[in-house]
């Protein structure tokens, strides 16, 4: 079954049907989008659902380990059928600074068609196309908006990320040059054979790359500037789609380092710094974007953590870390783009009578906080609580400490965001402004989410452990490939 | 009929209907708090016997391969916890019907309804992901309320909310540990297998996580600062339940979790037949109930005061329980059911008083003893129970407490605690002074006047109780026989009728001693009325005893005492007692902010990021072995 | 051969880096980041090239039946992408130096005297 090109071809098609329709009216654009994202939807809903064994898409006719293959499992179609709902989703945006042109909603269709590729692409050059035109997509879209701190961002991504991209292909042609294959199967069945260190090299030429997608700390000097610059749809895209992809290839690269215990730790210590890092930088700050930007920092360190762990206990945690903190992380900054045009500043601590004015809205955010802190009831709980378990039961106490040490501040920041929308003393009074419909739905649907599946995991349980089997168990993995 | 599962979603769902629809409508709200309270609780008292009795999730979760059926376990302790949670939680419900009508009134009712669905996991989780569960929501809501979205209340609820989280975390790490070594969820499963095999673990660590959860929540020293700046921060009637209940779910882990563990010499080593680890946490009781004394001798806020008071009292407790001896642990739990009654009841009079006054500064009180006689009576039955005085409840439980102590022949131990208890006098004496007795306020003269009988009914079932468990201490023990049998009490401690308090030196009749007791209350009171020449003054005729009021710098608004009362005691005390702990927690934010404002400072310096990246590059060599 | 050819190479990455670590200047820097894909560029050539390799195209049956020391064709193929690649990622940086640079009058992304500090105490 080839269709599952479809998925990144779609957006693609659309991408640059875009420019055609764009002269039919101020929203041709907009609307072209929405179709986009719904009929990738229903295609990933379709593929997913009747998914009985992987299917694999040879392109050009060159079989695996030869030619170029899309691998569609139990796990990618999820991630890639969660990334088309969220795309779909965080299109009823709200942002007052926000100007509508078609220029946007054709990289915002590239930037999905990538993040889509990076997903389902079985072949690490592949890989490496597609994190680059999921990058270029990204640099244009942040600076968008055209602020300062936007542009800074931009600058900074473009730099660290090409830079890093470029390692990345360095570390795919060492192996390409050393196991004679570009396909992930294939060298994943022949890694074993190269000595430990170059194993090493490879890896963490291939990683440095992964971890400027995730935001790993010494590679995510970009990640305050993006967010507090960019529009509120690229902040939600960035820390709910980008990430997905991001911690999707963390995990999915386990079939290379799984056993490995150096680079286990070599990914546990930099999520342990990335976590303290993020979360304490968001303790001391009070704007509300930058809150969200250092939370989201903090998040990615846990799942970068799980990766490292990589058990069954962890990585199952890190799935659920991947998908709780994409749905609460959109869930904040499509609120959040509400609450600062209401409270017309970004100051947490000036947003005093929010919560007076739309309780129910404040309490949606109260939800997402508390899932992001990890509150059980809630999505986010099961995959803290799981990772935590893992890394304790792989023996790693010291960096599970230091990150429940640093959970303690996330909790605390993300309930006093809450505190200052919730409090009533204060003397300046916002004036009451509509929600539009669309825009509450969305916000009331995600919400909903994370506290169905918080308080009914099961709805999760057998699909999310059929991907810790896939991520699990290589061999069955390289057999579907290469068989 | 499913209870447990009735209870938690029921509890959830008017959590949920009184956000939603009741917000604005306080009497609503509270009126559907007291009927859910009162359902459950009649519920809940069906259970008692049925100690079988369990209800099981149909779906199992999975956590990785780990499969997990949740189960709720009905038990004794926990029972006993439940009943008394919802009894008063239904009482404090019927005060604050009455309450809010004040301006001082918030509609807490949605939030605390989540607490009490919380409970319920707590109380009766058989796995320690149901206890975990129910105990972040013990967590975050109490915060909500007690900040009442106010700022100036806001730094208060953070020390409670932080240190708490602090708890959260740690019981997270330690369930993890536990399932490590034991690769089981189960609590009473996991403490079999670690027992069995304990010669293999680092025991000693293994069990801190768990302490640092259990004693913060119970607000032990030095984790104490929270309880009174939640206690004042919080709608006044919200912290009876902070003290009569909340902080005692610490004590109820360290029942559930650790002395099993403890008592079974699970941690090696010991001292006089007591292990060593729980000699050490006596101790810390011990502490814990001087530095809450002390600190007591100088609050002004009468909640402050009294919430250190609660501190106290839980420093009894974890001392009884910690001697992990059956008389201790009888003690221990007797006298966590009387404090959670005595102490209820003395906050809800000082809600009471604040009701009429609006104030929690005791030295802007006084003299309203006639103005609110039942409050006056009720709290004046409370502080003598809060001072283990006979024939109140507090007196029973001390009593067997000292007793256990005795038994082991811990003489400075008990003279420690003597002196705290000692102290609990001269605190509690000081509160009925400075509140109720006195000379009035003149703008208290006419405005204060007692509260409506709504609100008195909590207080004369608490006076009932706090005298009849005082006079029968059978009326609580009794029923915890088969639970005491469970850990092995000798018979000899276990009661006979209903008056007969056991001990290490004999029995106690209560009966008896409160008829003698009557007897002679009688007597004074017939001598009071038929000797004593006695009559009326108004109240400025001679308080100054012949003096110039002028000289004493103190005229008819200003008869008040309350500003340092015990100053030699406070001047002696305070600098260390005070400012050494909370000194160590404020620190403890400052430096964790400064760190932030540091890592802030990383991302802010905008040319740094090419280099940084680089560095991490290397620092990943460095990890694979390439560069060093 | 081989191995000038890889010194060379690394020194161009090494180059580019050092340059990516001590300037500010942002055209400067993206002349470092090119450097640098240059470098990366040439160090993947030389890991594909053998020497004394032949040109991978096969003239005629005869060329199977002994072995050959071909050069490796596909390093080339990535390389030829990474270039394509790397030119559009220059371009959408000069693109974006020259906003900021009419949005702030700067060439480097220091902060500005007047840049309105926020909101963090």
């Amino acid at each position: 079954m080839n269709s599952i090109v479809l998925l990144i071809v779609l957006p693609l098609v659309f991408a640059f049907l875009i420019p055609i329709f764009k002269g039919l009216g101020k929203y041709a654009s907009k609307i072209v989008t929405i179709l986009s994202m719904l009929t990738g939807m229903g295609f990933a809903v379709y593929f997913f659902i009747t998914l009985q064994v992987p299917v694999k898409a040879i392109l050009g006719g060159w079989k695996p380990p030869f030619g170029i293959v899309l691998v569609g499992d139990k796990l990618s179609l999820l991630f890639v059928m969660i990334i088309y709902i969220l795309a779909f989703l965080n299109l009823f945006f709200f942002d007052n600074n926000f100007k509508e042109h078609s220029k946007f909603y054709t990289l915002y269709n590239i930037a999905i068609a990538g993040t889509a590729g990076m997903i389902l692409t079985g072949d690490i050059f592949n890989m490496f196309v597609f994190i680059e035109i999921t990058g270029i997509a990204l640099y244009s879209l942040i600076a968008y908006s055209g602020k300062e701190q936007a542009l800074k961002g931009s600058i900074k991504y473009l730099i660290i990320g090409s830079m890093t991209s470029l390692f990345l292909l360095l570390g795919v042609t060492l192996a390409y040059h050393i196991l004679g294959s570009l396909n992930l199967a294939h060298i994943s069945s022949k890694f074993y054979q190269i000595p430990n260190n170059l194993k090493f090299l490879i890896l963490s030429l291939i990683f440095t790359s992964f971890f400027v997608e995730a935001e790993i700390f010494p590679f995510n000097m970009w990640v305050p500037n993006a967010y507090k610059g960019a529009n509120i749809p690229i902040a939600a895209l960035l820390a709910g789609i980008v990430s997905i992809a991001a911690g999707y290839l963390l995990f999915r690269f386990r079939y290379l380092y799984g056993g490995m215990r150096s680079f286990g730790n070599m990914l546990v210590w930099f999520g342990v710094i990335t976590v303290v890092i993020g979360e304490f930088s968001a303790y001391f700050t009070y704007d509300l974007r930058k809150i969200l930007a250092f939370s989201s920092i903090g998040q990615m360190g846990l799942i970068l953590i799980a990766a490292g762990i990589s058990n069954d206990l962890s990585v199952y945690g890190g799935f659920f870390q991947i998908l709780s903190h994409s749905i609460a992380k959109m869930l904040l900054f499509l609120l959040a783009g509400f609450i600062i045009y209401e409270a017309g500043t970004e100051n947490v601590k000036k947003m005093g009578g929010f919560g007076k004015n739309h309780p129910y809205l404040t309490g949606i955010f109260l939800i997402g906080a508390l899932s992001l802190a990890g509150i059980p009831g809630l999505m986010g709980f099961w995959g803290k609580f799981n990772i935590v378990g893992g890394g304790i039961a792989a023996g790693r106490i010291l960096p599970i400490s230091i990150v429940l040490l640093a959970a303690i501040a996330e909790s605390v920041y993300l309930i006093r965001v809450v505190f200052h929308l919730f409090k009533t003393d204060e003397g300046k009074i916002i004036e009451k402004k509509k929600i539009p419909l669309g825009y509450l739905m969305v916000v009331i649907l995600l919400s909903l989410t994370i506290v169905v599946i918080g308080v009914y995991p099961q709805l999760l349980n057998q699909v999310l452990n059929d991907a810790t089997k896939i991520i699990m168990n290589s061999g069955s993995y390289i057999r579907m490939v290469l068989g | 009929m499913i209870t447990f599962g009735t209870i938690v979603i029921l509890g959830i769902l008017i959590s949920l209907i009184i956000w939603l629809f009741f917000r604005e409508n306080k009497v609503i709200s509270w009126i559907l708090f007291i009927l859910y309270t009162g359902f459950s609780f009649v519920l809940l008292l069906r259970l008692y016997g049925q100690w079988q009795y369990y209800e099981a999730f149909k779906s199992i979760i999975y956590l990785g391969n780990i499969k997990i059926k949740f189960t709720l376990q009905n038990n004794m302790l926990g029972w006993i916890f439940a009943i008394l949670i919802f009894g008063i939680s239904f009482f404090n419900g019927l005060f604050s019907l009455g309450f809010s009508k004040s301006k001082y009134s918030k509609n807490i009712v949605p939030l605390w309804t989540l607490i009490l669905s919380a409970s319920i996991l707590i109380l009766f989780a058989k796995d320690f992901i149901l206890f975990f569960v129910g105990w972040e929501y013990l967590t975050w809501p109490v915060f909500f309320i007690v900040n009442q979205g106010k700022k100036k209340f806001y730094s208060d609820s953070m020390y409670y909310f932080a240190l708490n989280v602090l708890g959260g975390m740690a019981l997270m790490l330690g369930i993890w540990l536990v399932f490590k070594n034991t690769q089981t969820l189960d609590i009473k499963t996991s403490i079999s297998i670690l027992l069995s095999h304990k010669a293999s673990i680092h025991t000693f660590w293994l069990l801190i996580p768990f302490f640092i959860a259990f004693l913060v929540k119970s607000a032990a020293y030095p984790f104490h600062v929270w309880a009174p700046r939640a206690h004042s921060s919080a709608p006044a009637d919200f912290s009876p339940f902070i003290s009569g209940i909340m902080i005692k779910f610490g004590i109820f882990g360290i029942l559930l979790f650790i002395y099993p563990l403890l008592s079974k010499g699970f941690i090696p080593g010991t001292y006089h037949g007591v292990p060593t680890t729980a000699y050490f946490l006596s101790w810390l009781g011990i502490i814990t109930s001087i530095v809450a004394t002390v600190l007591a001798f100088s609050e002004n806020n009468m909640k402050r005061l009294m919430a250190y008071s609660s501190v106290a009292n839980v420093g009894y407790i974890l001392t009884a329980i910690f001697l992990t001896t059956p008389l201790g642990i009888e003690g221990g739990i007797f006298h966590t059911i009387n404090h959670m009654i005595f102490k209820v009841i003395i906050f809800i009079t000082l809600a009471a008083v604040y009701f009429r006054t609006g104030t929690a500064d005791m030295s802007k009180l006084g003299g309203i003893a006639y103005k609110m006689p039942i409050t006056f009576m009720t709290f004046l039955i409370g502080i003598i129970a809060a001072a283990g005085i006979f024939p109140m409840n507090g007196f029973t439980s001390k009593w067997i407490i000292f007793q256990a102590i005795l038994e082991k022949h811990f003489y400075l131990m008990a003279v420690a605690m003597f002196f705290a208890s000692t102290g609990a006098f001269l605190y509690l004496y000081r509160a009925l002074h400075s509140i109720f007795l006195g000379q009035i306020k003149p703008e208290h003269r006419d405005s204060v006047k007692e509260v409506p009988f709504l609100m008195q009914i909590p207080m004369w079932i608490g006076m009932i109780l706090i005298i009849s468990i005082g006079v029968f201490p059978g009326l609580v023990l009794k029923p915890l026989i088969p639970f005491f049998n469970s850990i092995g009490l000798p018979a000899k401690y276990i009661l006979t009728s209903l008056s007969k308090l056991p001990g290490s030196f004999g029995q106690l009749n209560t009966l008896n001693a409160a008829i003698i007791f009557g007897f002679a209350a009688v007597l004074v009171t017939i001598l009071f009325f038929v000797v004593a020449k006695h009559h009326k003054k108004p109240f400025m005729d001679n308080y100054t005893a012949g003096e110039d009021p002028k000289d004493w710098g103190v005229d008819e608004n200003r008869y008040q005492f309350a500003y340092g009362f015990y100053q030699p005691f406070e001047k002696k005390f305070l600098p260390f007692f005070k400012r050494s702990v909370d000194m160590f927690w404020q620190y403890f934010g400052f430096y964790t902010k400064h760190l932030g404002e540091w890592f802030n400072n990383i991302f802010k310096d905008d040319n740094n990021f090419g280099y940084i990246a680089i560095i991490g590059i290397v620092i990943i060599f460095i990890f694979g072995g390439f560069v060093l | 051969m081989f191995w000038l050819f890889l010194i060379g190479s690394i020194g161009l990455v090494l180059i580019g880096i050092f340059g990516l670590i001590t300037r500010s200047h942002l055209i400067k820097l993206l002349l470092s980041l090119n450097i640098l894909e240059t470098g990366i560029n040439l160090t993947m050539i030389v890991l594909g090239y053998q020497n004394g390799g032949k040109v991978p195209i096969i003239h005629s049956l005869l060329d199977l039946t002994k072995p050959i020391n071909f050069v490796d064709p596909l390093p080339q193929a990535l390389v030829l992408t990474s270039i394509v690649i790397g030119l559009g990622t220059t371009a959408l940086a000069l693109i974006l130096i020259v906003n900021y640079y009419y949005k702030t009058g700067k060439l480097s992304l220091e902060r500005s005297e007047n840049e309105k500090e926020n909101i963090d105490e």
